[in-house]
């Protein structure tokens, strides 16, 4: 509930305002290649230029893939309500996002969401990912 | 998230209209060797703006573009409005009532730089070809890693920390952990044969504002995503003028004779970040995967 206090306020703080950031989305990632797994963490990254959060997803024939999501810098997910011990390493996750091109088990992160129902946002370069708003161009 | 909250409630507060009269001239304090005193840890908003017909950016598409993700019809686009309009942008303290302040392209008025034609053909055919990029040098510069140059440090997000030293102002970036050095001792520029990603700073004050001179750039800098590189030949002349006690103008001048007729403004603003922002570290090398993302990992690997 505290995270959802912070993101609150930061609702009533901000209007549209896109951010810059080390890379655009589009380059990297494929607008049509929007990927949705169920799985458990292995690792949170707190890094700069941007977060990481690694999955182990089955797939469809029970074999354990570790996927790895991008997530946005660590200072805008601060802001967004995150910490770096948000998300516990075993925790189950739904996570949606969007593929990179070059990487089949590499995608954006968008959103996640944890066993009790509640989503954070990734904070990503993504659209949408900056949390819940009008549409923001891709810019971030 | 006690502590982050009031943080957040903080500068709620400190971003509420503000009705009180507007402030006299403000007289800043003075360092220890006469310097009017900028220092803190600021945000900067609004310095990197468009063109009037900006070229369409395919790393960048905007809401209209079939390559943004705002488009998808199947839900997978933006968020419904639940906590209001969605961002994370690092916003400053408030300015002063009725203090205005000015953003992008400033000069010419409307915004229609003065390209050399050929170089705006150029640049227009160079944007065609960074997605998917055909190689390393279409990937834009900071997803390289580059140093950020004046431009690219970013807007709204990534800290700027000014600190004084005798003689000199030392900008700190958070984003890519740049740092400038303006010197105010006198010097001369370095040696033209000396080509930096930040350039060659020089400065002195006129009264509230500090005047940087700034030449010996590379040529691997840019301005925008739609200006995604600018020459060698690049001097600027950068006004940092000390506004209140939170906040700082910034005007540029951007002479750029390889790539415009004429030298043209940004501008922007300073605001200090609420208290208790800090810059984390930025080990961009290590920490970024674009080069894998977009290319795929090397032979071998």
């Amino acid at each position: 509930m505290k995270l959802f206090v912070g993101m609150a306020v930061l609702g009533s703080l901000a209007g549209a305002f896109p951010l810059w950031a080390h890379h655009a989305f589009a380059a990297e990632f494929d607008v049509n290649m929007p990927v949705s797994v169920k799985g458990t963490i292995t690792k949170v990254e707190w890094v700069n230029p941007h977060a990481w959060l690694y999955v182990d997803v089955k797939d469809a024939d029970g074999k354990v893939v570790n996927w790895r999501f991008e997530l946005g810098p660590p200072n805008a997910l601060f802001r967004l309500g995150w910490k770096k011990d948000s998300i516990a390493a075993g925790t189950e996750v739904a996570i949606t996002g969007f593929r990179a091109k070059a990487q089949e088990t590499v995608a954006n992160g968008r959103s996640i969401i944890l066993p009790d129902g509640r989503e954070l946002f990734s904070g990503g370069s993504g659209p949408g990912s900056a949390g819940p708003g009008p549409a923001q161009n891709d810019r971030k | 998230m006690r502590t982050l909250s009031i943080a957040f409630m903080t500068a709620a507060l400190a971003l509420t209209p503000n009705v009180a009269p507007a402030q006299r001239a403000f007289t800043p304090a003075r360092t220890s060797d006469g310097q009017p005193d900028l220092q803190g840890m600021y945000t900067r908003n609004g310095v990197v703006g468009l063109e009037a017909k900006p070229p369409v950016n395919p790393i960048d598409p905007g809401g209209s573009n079939p390559l943004s993700v705002s488009n998808r019809g199947d839900g997978l686009g933006p968020y419904p409005k639940v906590f209001g309009e969605g961002g994370t942008a690092l916003r400053g303290g408030q300015r002063g009532a009725g203090q205005q302040h000015r953003t992008g392209i400033v000069d010419p008025p409307d915004r229609n730089l003065p390209w050399r034609p050929e170089e705006d053909a150029k640049r227009r055919e160079f944007l065609l070809h960074m997605n998917p990029p055909v190689d390393l040098r279409h990937v834009e510069l900071n997803a390289r890693c580059a140093l950020p140059g004046l431009f690219q440090g970013e807007d709204n997000n990534n800290p700027y920390q000014f600190l004084q030293e005798a003689g000199e102002v030392v900008i700190l970036y958070d984003y890519n952990h740049t740092s400038r050095v303006i010197h105010l001792d006198g010097r001369p520029h370095l040696g033209s044969n000396i080509r930096l990603f930040m350039g060659d700073s020089i400065g002195r004050w006129e009264g509230n504002t500090l005047v940087v001179d700034t030449t010996n750039f590379n040529d691997r800098t840019s301005y925008s995503r739609e200006i995604p590189y600018l020459t060698a030949a690049l001097h600027t002349v950068e006004r940092f003028t000390i506004n209140d006690a939170n906040s700082i103008d910034y005007e540029v001048t951007i002479d750029d004779p390889g790539l415009f007729t004429k030298p043209w403004k940004t501008a922007g603003y300073f605001t200090r970040v609420p208290k208790g922002t800090e810059s984390l570290e930025f080990a961009c090398a290590e920490g970024s995967q674009t080069l894998l993302n977009i290319f795929g990992p090397p032979p071998g690997r």
